[in-house]
């Protein structure tokens, strides 16, 4: 509404003082009068003019309405009326009824008040105003509002009974440009109010351990996304939105401490769950490998007993023998023994 | 031209007169706007009334000037907020409840001959909510209040809202308790619960971890036994046999650690049946 009257009156403030016929002498010609601005104020220099532009501009609008009130006869030729008026007429016509929308833009039309039809990317003619006006909003691109705006701690009542500090954010798309742009004033203020209650909603139909967990955060993420939508689908708001999510889901900030504990013992207890299992996939491997041992033995021992049974015996032995000393000789024998390698001599070794 | 102009002088101020009127005999209503044309102060027609489903009639609207005048009113949804209410709920707890209410004019005429203009509704919405939110969730624990539809606290205030300003022309599309924060005291009794349950949790994670160590490793142990149980069960005898040797094929017969014991091996010992030569 006002994108449209709004040039149009600065543009208007500007053609007024020009009007007047200083400099008679100037040829009447095409040129966009736009540019001569700077020069044709007669009542003042173009420095303080341009120091003091809109105030001094209405002043002298004022007092040259009192002087033509009072002496008409100074106005000028009608040559230079002309022109002005020229002037004028094109710069409203322009700057009313030509429109360039960027890329994943869309415009209302609104003809003397009423819609009458939308406006694609690219060039755009409308009647000039005040018959038609345009106003324009990005509506290609998604968009992402975020909870809280600021950064700031924001607690929510968990099912539980608990606080619980969460940021979330919305991604939405105006789908449909004139119910956003009439439907709801600022559809983007309701759509901020709504997510947070929709979301606090969300909140506390879960407890805390659930959402800090982030366990069942998507469950909460459909549930918030379903009812937003319901609701800016019976306010007719013209808006979609694709995805709510919590961006974090913490304890609230006096309780820190408490919570760093429990993050320190819960990793303990992941790293000791850990370990325990490491050692009892070494308990099962060990089990296994002596009992396939075993069994590969005892299929030996199947097809040949006496045979396998005195290999197995006489290879252990001779083993441990060889890596032993061996003394032969009855018990209750003296027995004088070298020491072992890397001792003091030994005192009396075996019985 | 000066006579030119003296010359005009009436018919300028005829057509000044004729633009004053003609400006006042036609007003533009906006999309977002309905208006009521009262006729020597009697409503007499609205224009761009909502109605679910029906066209607009925004535009150019033309009235008798000076007998007609117009009041124009909002015609979209309207939300006023109610900041930070202090309300008891059923489980003793003060809470602050932010409160939105949404609503639209759907009886514009109602509205004028009652309350004049779109500025007076907030008077009356601020008059009537604090007492519906005292009574509602004055039944209600503060969680429950806190959830979606406040186990219908939102859809009994919405209808009983609805209701006290219908006479006003006005719908109540929709009331929520937007959000609720604990009063100082609630808060700080709240975090004091929260310190007692996670402390205890804290207890318990570290019990719950021991006890699942001990889980693990002994569920691997009887694994573990019952697999050799599995070898040793399909010959007793021959598996003593065979578990012996090994065990001393471990301890005294690893070439690592050479020379550790000293054997006394009697000359009539088993392994020597043969060394006398018989």
């Amino acid at each position: 509404m006002s994108e449209s009257d709004g040039p149009k009156r600065r543009k208007k403030k500007s053609e007024d003082p020009q009007a007047e016929p200083v400099q008679q002498g100037e040829i009447p010609g095409n040129a966009p009068p736009v540019e001569k601005t700077p020069v044709s104020n007669p009542w003042h220099s173009p420095a303080e003019e341009s120091a003091q532009r809109r105030s001094a501009r209405m002043d002298d609008v004022l007092r040259q309405r009192a002087m033509r009130a009072r002496s008409p006869f100074r106005m000028g030729s009608s040559g230079m009326w002309g022109l002005a008026a020229i002037g004028v007429v094109s710069a409203w016509l322009i700057s009313t009824s030509l429109h360039v929308l960027p890329a994943n833009h869309s415009g209302i039309v609104t003809t003397l008040g009423r819609y009458s039809g939308q406006l694609a990317p690219g060039m755009n003619l409308t009647l000039p105003w005040p018959l038609q006006q345009v106003s324009t909003r990005e509506t290609g691109r998604e968009q992402v509002l975020m909870l809280p705006d600021k950064e700031a701690e924001t607690l929510m009542l968990t099912r539980d009974g608990e606080l619980i500090d969460v940021r979330s954010l919305v991604r939405w798309k105006i789908t449909d440009l004139k119910s956003f742009t009439f439907a709801v004033p600022d559809g983007e203020a309701a759509l901020r109010r709504l997510s947070d209650s929709a979301i606090r909603a969300g909140v506390a139909e879960f407890t805390f351990d659930e959402l800090r967990g982030g366990r069942r955060q998507a469950e909460l993420q459909q549930r918030v996304i379903g009812r937003l939508q319901r609701v800016l689908d019976a306010w007719k708001a013209g808006i979609a939105v694709s995805g709510v999510e919590l961006t974090a889901a913490n304890p609230p900030a006096r309780l820190a401490e408490t919570f760093k504990k429990i993050d320190k013992a819960n990793e303990d207890a992941r790293k000791n769950h850990e370990a325990a299992v490491a050692y009892a996939a070494r308990i099962r491997y060990s089990a296994e490998t002596e009992a396939n041992a075993f069994d590969k033995a005892y299929q030996l021992y199947r097809i040949a007993p006496g045979v396998t049974r005195e290999r197995i015996y006489y290879e252990t032995i001779e083993r441990v023998l060889r890596n032993n000393q061996v003394v032969i000789g009855n018990a209750g024998t003296g027995v004088s023994l070298p020491p072992p390698p890397g001792e003091k001599p030994a005192e009396k070794g075996g019985q | 031209m000066s006579t030119a102009l003296s010359q005009f002088r009436p018919g300028i101020f005829a057509l000044v007169i004729a633009v004053l009127l003609g400006t006042s005999a036609i007003s533009v209503v906006t999309e977002t706007e309905q208006a009521v044309i009262e006729r020597m102060g009697q409503p007499d027609r609205v224009i761009n009334r909502f109605r679910p489903g029906e066209g607009s009639g925004a535009g150019l609207v033309a009235k008798i000037p000076l007998i007609e005048t117009l009041t124009v009113l909002p015609r979209g949804l309207i939300t006023f907020s109610l900041p930070a209410k202090r309300v008891k709920t059923g489980d003793q707890h003060w809470l602050l409840a932010d409160t939105d209410v949404t609503y639209r004019i759907i009886d514009p005429v109602k509205l004028t001959t009652t309350l004049g203009s779109a500025a007076k509704t907030e008077d009356q919405l601020k008059a009537l909510l604090p007492s519906l939110l005292d009574k509602e969730i004055g039944q209600r624990s503060a969680v429950a209040v806190a959830q979606p539809g406040a186990g219908g606290a939102n859809q009994v205030m919405r209808q009983a809202l609805d209701a006290e300003v219908r006479q006003y022309g006005l719908q109540v599309i929709d009331l929520r308790i937007a959000r609720v924060a604990l009063d100082e005291a609630s808060l700080n009794s709240a975090y004091e619960r929260m310190v007692q349950r996670h402390e205890a949790t804290l207890a318990e994670i570290e019990v719950r971890s021991a006890n699942d160590a001990l889980a693990v490793t002994s569920a691997a142990e009887a694994e573990a036994t019952a697999r050799r149980k599995r070898s040793a069960d399909q010959d007793p005898e021959f598996y003593s046999f065979y578990r012996a040797m090994r065990s001393y094929d471990e301890l005294y017969g690893d070439p690592k650690r050479k020379n550790t014991v000293t054997i006394v091996l009697p000359p009539d010992s088993g392994y020597l049946e043969h060394f006398g030569g018989k």
